[in-house]
């Protein structure tokens, strides 16, 4: 049965994925030396220039995958929780034993190396996770379990929230893609999907702009079940851009008080016509988008970090942010992308990406460096690499026998996606500056490691997948 | 299977997701990398762009009460992009003819407009980017370029390219100009500017620039620009109008005696903060000019005022009492192979030691210090004393180059067992600043608690101000008996010695004549420093003072009747100025002479006219019930009576001052401009005329 041991770990392995592996970390040493040549001879050994330290990381990440291929795939599922409680006593200590740079208590400092734990915490949990959703049945048919399923990914989120490292503690959030796939109602999804939008619209425009926004949608529910729905719904469509002219004329709170007396109106009308329950849940959601907007004004001005602000505004207001820090990045990061062009300035002859104009460089903005030095072609090949990438491990989940298995594949997955999206998004000013690493690419032993990590251990599974 | 299918659903939904995702990317580096792909590379063309500091807006120096000794005022070097992209041959063609027009009659004023108009299509079509229109223009120059055919287009269409720098510009000039101190690049900077530079000078800021031609630069137009953080601002202790006071009572006596240069310093007792500081230098081609800081920089014998050290050191070591007698011997003594003589003869010989102190007696002085310390051969007692009066530190005022004070080792190296005690105890073979001296007799009219001499107030940065509290350098110099006893030795100059002359009976006040005779170990020429230094009231003193006049040659160079006559008048004009002063003055202010300068034709706020008049006292008919009021004089009485502001009409401001008139013009929305400083004496529109937001102009005077 579990012939693992004396058998040779890469007679089985999908060779796909490791290729997609090993194509991944090679780019991304070949960017952090592009990044860090400065034209002169550049110390690939001298172990205390970034290029040094990441050669060493890419060797005892191999070292471990070799060994992890040879472990018995039955270790990681009798020793899921057990790893899971170590991490989380990791990141509890690391909380008070942890050395601070740049304000975040997040790495433990060990012979010289730095070690984060939160990039491991990121397997742990997806293998927990995966462990404890993969009973025989589905087991987010019962509430408690769906309680338990979240508690075990945001406790660590949590934790690396403390550090504080809100980049890392937001990636946990891809676990809801895992739990969708096994079963969790779609409900939450649509709610959360709503909310974001709210939430987003809210920092966008304002709140009073928004709540007209719902009105305008309240309203068309409610007219749905009525006669001449054509018309209605034409009459509706007008009142919209009306709606929408006279905000840009300045006169939202005008607009706002029409729109509620007409939403009013075809409340009374509903319940006239017997239509109570409809009524009464459509001005509760009414109500509850209502304070999420305003929630959002009240979060974004008192709970968030003012830097948090500057990201969002960043995002969302260039126009009106201020020049220091986040925007100039993310400018000079499209500048980088952008002047590189079709095919890039080549190899090495990349010129922004080495003045130091975006901090970072080697980490959080490295694919800067690809769009510059490779160009368009050479961008859409990491996009393309990373895709194919996630897709072949979706698809090494889907054929899985063995619930675990698959669980984690989703997880893995998952983590990668949104690792992808965010870093890669945010280098192009799609999505607001959050400092994540782009997998195997950016500089970083500890986040090397543990996707390493991830990949032998997927690996291994499916090397396993004709198990029964 | 039913499961299976929801499943398959749920996948391919994570799928989509993906793949959605994915187009976005896609999408996203197509826009990036292709389509803006030329934009992006001409703004990322590293050997065509570089970062350039954007000098920050440095901040004001003010004085005390609120006027404005230093600011930075701005001006623009105005270019124009001839070949901007949406500047159409349409467009530019279209204004050429008018611009050209404007540009010769305002700006190019020796070249016709046909002459601009050629070098205008020249250019354009050479493709400059970078056509200079004005250097150093200023704000009102660049207002009315931007408002020319064409450049008022604005940036783009128009071309227009504008750069600022500043210069700095002192309000009160001569006044105080070396304390304020200048903040240069080709010479080291020095006072103020100099020693709060850092809080001064801000936060540059960064704008990325883009190369256009051979070695032309402009600013690339985007957000990629941080904005520089203006410098703090510096309020300091000075008060414009004792410095002016200071100013002109030295230069008056520079004039009259004709010295090489002179100083003037007034310190607040209570805290140290010096209010007024005052260097002027003759001008080879006569005038005088604050050329250099010798109160802060230049550390000479004190010569007689560091008598009082003497005496205090005498009082705290031995408990000396001064109506012991002393053979002052007409002035007259040797020591060793060195004589000694008085700067005055004297008619007595045998005085007591409180009158050899109040005559200036060199040799009474020099005779009690060798006396005491040169006997039992413990002069290092003497150093000690100075020591703890803080002599031998330099006060550490906020002015970059303070001389160090030098008082040597009691029987150190120079060191003669004959003449080093007697010659320190009355002023030669040790050196300090007249800062250093007035901070000693500052802290002597303190009882004893000798303040650190300030010159900055408080550092605002945009609405928070820190102040800087007063410093104590030593917590009591000697005992507060001994002090008291200095402080009679010091009234009794005033009344007795050297300083009789200069009494006068509107108010008591203290101090101690200098006369230093310079180069005296050249025995050639009799070259002199004159100082006075002292404090007044007598009874609770609120300021101190020194003055130094270096060199007089005409009408005498002692230092009670050449300085001691400056500060006398500094003091005088400080008494009628200051509310305090006035208090502690023994003379009554005449009731009529407060009629005489009652105020006429003065309009302005109502409140604030009552106030001041109630506190002169003046006598006046109060008529006034409106908000805004002015004095008419009538045959023997003075009326106060309403100025009546009617609403939509240009309402009268005659005989107001500036802040009540631009409250009343401005909050009708009047857009107002003056000339001159006063009183407004005219305003170009006729009270009474329809309101409609025009500009006005007031003649102050």
């Amino acid at each position: 049965m579990t012939s693992g041991r004396g058998k040779p770990a890469s007679r089985s392995i999908d060779w796909i994925t490791f290729s997609l592996y090993l194509s991944l970390v090679f780019i991304g040493w070949l960017m952090i030396f592009a990044v860090e040549h400065k034209g002169d001879q550049a110390q690939i050994l001298d172990f205390s220039t970034t290029i040094g330290k990441q050669t060493i990381w890419i060797a005892i990440s191999f070292v471990t995958v070799l060994i992890l291929l040879n472990i018995d795939w039955k270790f990681w599922r009798n020793f899921a929780y057990p790893i899971y409680l170590i991490t989380i006593l990791s990141l509890v200590a690391v909380l008070f034993l942890g050395i601070e740079v740049k304000g975040a208590r997040s790495w433990f400092s060990i012979f010289g190396l730095t070690l984060q734990p939160a990039e491991l915490a990121k397997f742990s949990t997806a293998l927990a996770l995966a462990s404890f959703l993969s009973g025989p049945t589905s087991k987010l048919k019962v509430f408690k379990n769906v309680l338990i399923a979240f508690g075990i990914f945001l406790l660590p989120m949590f934790l690396i929230f403390l550090q504080p490292d809100a980049g890392s503690a937001l990636i946990f959030t891809s676990f809801v893609i895992l739990l969708f796939r096994e079963g969790l109602s779609p409900i939450p999804y649509v709610f959360g999907a709503i909310g974001a939008a709210i939430f987003v619209l809210s920092l966008l425009y304002t709140p009073v702009v928004v709540i007209i926004l719902l009105t305008l949608v309240a309203i068309f529910l409610l007219l749905q079940n009525l006669d001449h729905l054509l018309y209605w719904n034409l009459s509706l469509l007008l009142l919209t851009i009306a709606s929408i002219v006279l905000i840009s004329q300045g006169l939202a709170r005008e607009i706002l008080i029409i729109n509620s007396v007409l939403l009013l109106f075809f409340m009374f009308f509903q319940w006239a016509k017997g239509k109570m329950q409809l009524v009464v849940s459509l001005l509760l959601a009414f109500m509850v988008c209502v304070g999420l907007s305003f929630g959002t004004d009240y979060v974004f001005n008192n709970v968030l970090e003012p830097h948090q602000q500057d990201r969002l505004n960043v995002w969302l207001h260039p126009d009106k942010s201020d020049p220091h820090g986040p925007l100039y990045n993310v400018l000079l990061s499209k500048m980088a992308i952008g002047s590189g062009g079709l095919t890039g300035k080549g190899y090495l002859n990349g010129t922004l990406t080495k003045l130091n104009y975006v901090p970072e460089q080697s980490t959080d903005f490295i694919f800067c460096t690809v769009g510059e030095e490779q160009g368009f072609v050479g961008s859409l090949a990491i996009i393309g690499l990373f895709i194919f990438l996630i897709i072949r491990i979706i698809d090494l989940a889907e054929r899985q026998r063995l619930n675990l298995f698959r669980n984690y594949g989703y997880g893995v997955a998952g983590i990668l996606f949104l690792h992808f999206i965010i870093n890669i998004g945010m280098t192009m000013g799609l999505l607001p500056i959050i400092g994540i690493p782009l997998p195997f690419i950016s500089y970083g032993g500890s986040s090397l490691l543990a996707f390493s990590i991830m990949i032998a251990v997927l690996l291994k599974f499916d090397s396993q997948r004709y198990l029964n | 299977m039913n499961r299976k299918r929801e499943l398959l659903i749920r996948a391919y939904l994570v799928l989509g997701g993906l793949i959605l995702a994915a187009i976005i990317l896609i999408a996203s580096t197509v826009k990036i990398s292709v389509i803006e792909a030329g934009q992006w590379r001409e703004r990322g063309d590293s050997t065509k762009l570089r970062f350039v500091d954007i000098a920050p807006d440095r901040g004001n120096i003010y004085s005390a009460d609120g006027h404005l000794l230093a600011t930075s005022v701005p001006y623009f070097d105005i270019h124009m992009d001839l070949n901007s992209e949406p500047m159409s041959d349409a467009i530019f063609y279209t204004h050429l003819d008018s611009l050209s027009w404007y540009l010769s009659r305002h700006v190019f004023t020796d070249q016709s407009s046909d002459v601009i108009k050629r070098r205008l299509i020249r250019q354009r079509n050479a493709g400059n980017r970078y056509f200079p229109i004005k250097k150093r223009a200023t704000y009102e120059e660049l207002e009315l370029i931007r408002s020319f055919p064409l450049i008022r287009l604005g940036k783009y269409k128009g071309g227009l390219v504008v750069e600022q720098e500043s210069k700095r510009l002192k309000p009160f000039q001569n006044l105080g100009h070396r304390t304020i101190g200048m903040h240069r690049d080709e010479a080291p900077s020095v006072g103020l500017e100099a020693y709060f530079d850092e809080q001064l000078r801000g936060v540059a800021g960064k704008r990325l620039m883009q190369k256009i031609g051979n070695q032309v630069w402009v600013p690339v137009d985007d957000l990629s620009e941080i904005k520089p953080e203006r410098g703090s601002d510096i309020i300091t202790t000075l008060d414009m109008r004792m410095q002016d006071i200071c100013h002109h009572a030295l230069q008056e006596g520079l004039e009259k005696h004709d010295a090489d240069f002179g100083l003037a310093i007034i310190m607040e007792v209570e805290s140290g903060a010096i209010k007024a500081i005052a260097n002027l230098d003759k001008l080879p081609k006569g005038g005088w000019w604050e050329g250099y800081n010798h109160a802060v920089g230049d550390a000479t014998e004190p010569g007689s005022t560091f008598k009082l050290a003497s005496m205090l050191a005498l009082l705290e070591d031995f408990g000396l009492n001064v109506y012991d007698t002393i053979d002052i011997n007409f002035g007259y003594a040797r020591f060793g192979r060195n004589e000694m003589r008085d700067a005055e003869p004297h008619k007595s010989s045998r005085v007591t030691i409180k009158h050899a102190f109040e005559l200036s007696s060199n040799v009474g002085i020099a005779k009690i210090v060798n006396q005491y310390y040169n006997k039992d051969k413990n002069a290092e007692l003497y150093i000690e004393k100075l020591r703890q009066f803080g002599l031998d530190k330099p006060t550490g005022v906020e002015i970059p180059g303070e001389a160090n004070p030098i008082i040597n080792e009691a029987y150190g190296k120079g060191w003669s067992n004959v003449t080093s005690l007697p010659w320190m105890s009355h002023g030669y073979e040790l050196k300090l600043t007249a800062l250093q001296t007035l901070a000693f007799y500052n802290g002597v009219a303190n009882n004893g608690v000798k303040m650190k001499p300030y010159l900055v107030d408080q550092i605002a940065t945009q609405g928070s101000a820190k102040k800087i509290k007063p410093k104590v350098l030593v917590k009591q110099m000697a005992s507060k008996e001994n002090i008291r006893i200095a402080q009679e030795l010091l009234k009794g100059v005033v009344l007795y010695g050297t300083g009789k002359a200069l009494r006068t009976s509107k108010y008591d006040y203290a101090g101690k004549s200098g006369t230093t005779k310079l180069n005296y170990w050249k025995g050639t020429n009799d070259e002199y420093q004159a100082s006075f230094v002292g404090y007044w009231p007598l009874q609770d003193p609120i300021y101190s003072c020194i003055v130094l006049v270096n060199k007089p040659k005409r009408k005498g160079y002692y230092g009670g009747t050449v300085a001691g006559r400056i500060f006398r008048s500094i003091a005088d004009q400080c008494m009628t100025t200051d509310l305090r002063l006035i208090k502690a003055s023994s003379a009554e202010i005449e009731k009529e002479d407060v009629q005489k300068l009652a105020p006429t034709y003065q309009a302005g706020y109502a409140p604030d006219l009552k106030k001041v008049a109630n506190w002169i006292p003046l006598e006046y008919n109060d008529q006034a019930e409106s908000e805004w009021s002015i004095f008419i004089p009538e045959k023997d009485s003075i009326k106060l009576q309403n100025r009546i502001l009617k609403p939509g009409q240009v309402p009268n401001v005659l005989g107001m001052g500036l802040r009540d008139a631009l409250f009343i013009l401005e909050n009708r929305g009047m857009e107002v401009k003056v000339n001159g400083y006063g009183r407004v004496m005219k305003q170009s529109i006729e009270p009474g005329a329809k309101l409609n937001g025009q500009k006005i102009m007031l003649f102050l005077g």
